[in-house]
């Protein structure tokens, strides 16, 4: 059995995201004045999915004809690896849920220690400045420029505590 | 018209405007460093301090900044990809490359020269001939709009490596579905929400460009495993003397796309975004044999942008102040500053205030001049940058492109859909789909949507009205050519290449 190379993988899955594109397109109620054959709020959705499909599917092809070896060839790339990005990806999302509890300052702040730290060896003494410096300074700009900023829900409990 | 200029020199030369217009210009190239924060932030922050100046001075200031922040987007998108405002992405795909080659300081002075040059072709442009055409623009209607469209997205092949054809075709697609993304304008309409309310305005074009690439390459960074010490290295980044046989290849660049990016920033809807990316299509289809490749560095790919969203800037000024018709966000701001003098935009504004017209006109060109020296001596800090650690500079990366989408909208689901958009891709990046044709798909979906939608309707569903008229039958001869030029070429130079 020929081995299923990374490209059949792509054209699959674009196929799919097309498919699944469409089958919602359909999906869209129409209005319920519109005549036959007008320009609905589906019509530009089908031309857009229809195109990715046809190409997606047309990759698929291309790719079945092309010969074996250059299938292995690309197969054979080696994988590379992936944690350092895995662990900011985790980060990420963290910090977005920590902005609601922490504000948006001190979520930034820790952010950026723990994104530095996984990142790469840096001393803590050109750590924290940055790390502290760039939300803080940023807060300073955009209250000069009345843009409000939520402290978060924990500072603001404190604060009403207090 | 001279009277009017030495009216406008008058105005515009007294020691308080010239003062005015570099504070305006410094403080918006600041601010339209800081991903998220456009020309818009910028001159809404302003308002209010212009409100105590004398008309003139006040519309100066608020020009200077205007321009401040579209250059301003340039410098981030050159030095860490991440486009400060929309109409600098096309800056980025070669303005990256060159600060990744250690060329930092050349491509910010490539970008600064060609910013005033471009400005400067555009000012003149105005001045000759805003009333024109102003009328010209009138004429453009839906299907000259559909068309442009067309021939915007028809420049997809421009934005792809040879044998990657299908792949762009691909990427256009996905930017056009999720152009359709959020309420259907014409009937009211949701599509694609899944009953969130967060998608009902559709998705931010701000928010794909940071996750496509600001995001995507700071996550690719550090899959990269390498200290960014070797993945740049930093080669003369403050040279910023041009060779004479660079001037010579960008000379012409920088004209054509100052006239085009004028011409596009002349219709209302069109804007610096579309000038732009229409602008390094058209160098890439007429470039021979481009050397390094459009992408990879390309001082010619870099130029073409950086001029053509600075004239359309200008271009933006004729139909707002010709028309009194506001043709993006930005001068819909600059009518409300002028309504709120209690200045009238329209084909009265040069007889009628004639010192508020010729000022702004000639502060335009004071402006680029002003930017051009704030901006020399600056180059060699701003080039600085990149010398930082990798472990500070990906997460500032990622930081930046965060907080720009966090403070357009101040929506966490904007962010969680953020990254999810540059994990696909990164996923799409490392099979080779180049990340261009998604947002020129975007960018143009919704308008193509609206303007074909349109011409149907006048036309009663008949799609040869599209044709009917002059200007359509020539817009579509240049989709055509801009179709045909490349497979033309490729057929001269030999066999295609054998990947998809």
């Amino acid at each position: 059995m020929p081995p299923v190379s990374r490209i059949n993988f792509t054209g699959l899955a674009l196929l799919l995201f097309f498919t699944g594109y469409l089958y919602i397109a359909k999906q869209i109620p129409i209005d319920p004045w519109s005549l036959p054959g007008d320009f609905t709020a589906s019509a530009f959705p089908y031309l857009a999915g229809g195109l990715g499909f046809i190409a997606a599917l047309l990759m698929l092809l291309i790719e079945a004809i092309q010969p074996t070896a250059q299938r292995l060839q690309r197969a054979a790339k080696p994988r590379v690896y992936l944690d350092p990005m895995r662990s900011m990806v985790v980060i990420l999302v963290l910090y977005i849920s920590l902005i609601e509890v922490l504000g948006f300052v001190l979520a930034s702040i820790v952010f950026l220690i723990v994104a530095a730290r996984i990142t790469g060896p840096i001393p803590w003494r050109h750590l924290l400045p940055f790390a502290a410096g760039v939300p803080l300074l940023l807060w300073g700009l955009l209250d000069l420029m009345s843009i409000y900023i939520s402290p978060g829900r924990l500072i603001s409990t404190w604060l009403d505590n207090s | 018209m001279i009277e009017g200029l030495l009216l406008g020199l008058s105005t515009a030369l007294s020691v308080s405007n010239l003062l005015f217009v570099a504070a305006g210009c410094l403080i918006g190239m600041l601010i339209g460093m800081l991903p998220g924060l456009g020309p818009i932030s910028a001159i809404a922050l302003m308002i209010p301090i212009s409100y105590n100046l004398e008309p003139a001075t006040g519309m100066i200031l608020l020009a200077g900044v205007y321009y401040g922040a579209i250059f301003g987007g340039s410098t981030s998108a050159i030095l860490i990809n991440a486009p400060g405002v929309a109409g600098t992405v096309a800056t980025a795909f070669d303005g990256y490359p060159l600060a990744r080659a250690g060329q930092a300081g050349k491509a910010l002075a490539v970008a600064a020269y060609a910013s005033f040059f471009g400005g400067t072709i555009a000012v003149v442009l105005l001045m000759i001939s805003a009333p024109t055409l102003a009328n010209l623009s009138l004429a453009f209607q839906s299907p000259e709009y559909t068309l442009m469209m067309l021939l915007g997205l028809s420049l997809v092949a421009s934005f792809s490596e040879p044998g990657q054809y299908l792949k762009a075709i691909i990427m256009v697609a996905i930017g056009l579905c999720l152009s359709t993304v959020g309420t259907d304008l014409a009937s009211g309409i949701p599509r694609f929400t899944f009953g969130r309310m967060d998608l009902i305005d559709g998705i931010s074009f701000l928010m794909l460009a940071m996750a496509t690439f600001a995001l995507t390459e700071a996550l690719m960074m550090l899959r990269t495993q390498q200290p960014i010490q070797t993945a740049i290295p930093i080669i003369a980044s403050h040279a910023l003397k041009l060779e004479s046989q660079e001037i010579r290849s960008i000379a012409p660049v920088i004209s054509r796309s100052a006239v085009l990016g004028f011409l596009i920033g002349v219709l209302p809807g069109a804007g610096a975004t579309i000038a732009s990316f229409i602008a390094y299509g058209f160098e890439k289809i007429v470039a021979k044999v481009p050397l390094p490749p459009f992408g990879q560095g390309n001082l010619k790919g870099l130029a073409a942008p950086e001029s053509a969203n600075n004239a359309a800037c200008t271009g933006s000024f004729v139909p707002l102040l010709t028309l009194g018709i506001p043709g993006s966000g930005t001068t819909a701001i600059l009518l409300g500053a002028l309504l709120a003098y209690g200045i009238q935009p329209g084909p009265r504004l040069y007889i009628d205030e004639p010192t508020v017209f010729w000022s702004i006109i000639v502060s335009m060109y004071i402006g680029n001049l002003i930017l051009l020296f704030l901006n020399l001596p600056m180059i060699p800090i701003f080039a600085k940058l990149l010398t930082i650690p990798r472990a500070i500079l990906a997460p500032m990366i990622i930081f930046f492109s965060l907080t720009g989408v966090y403070l357009v909208s101040f929506n966490l689901f904007d962010l969680y859909l953020m990254i999810a958009f540059a994990l696909v891709a990164v996923w799409l990046r490392r099979r080779a789909f180049p990340m261009a044709p998604l947002l020129l798909g975007f960018i143009l979906g919704g308008l193509l949507e609206d303007n074909l939608r349109r011409s149907l309707i006048i036309s009663d569903g008949n799609l040869s009205y599209l044709l009917d008229r002059p200007i359509s039958m020539l817009l579509a001869a240049l989709i055509v050519l801009a179709l045909i030029t490349p497979l033309a070429r490729k057929r001269r130079r030999g066999p295609l290449n054998a990947s998809v």
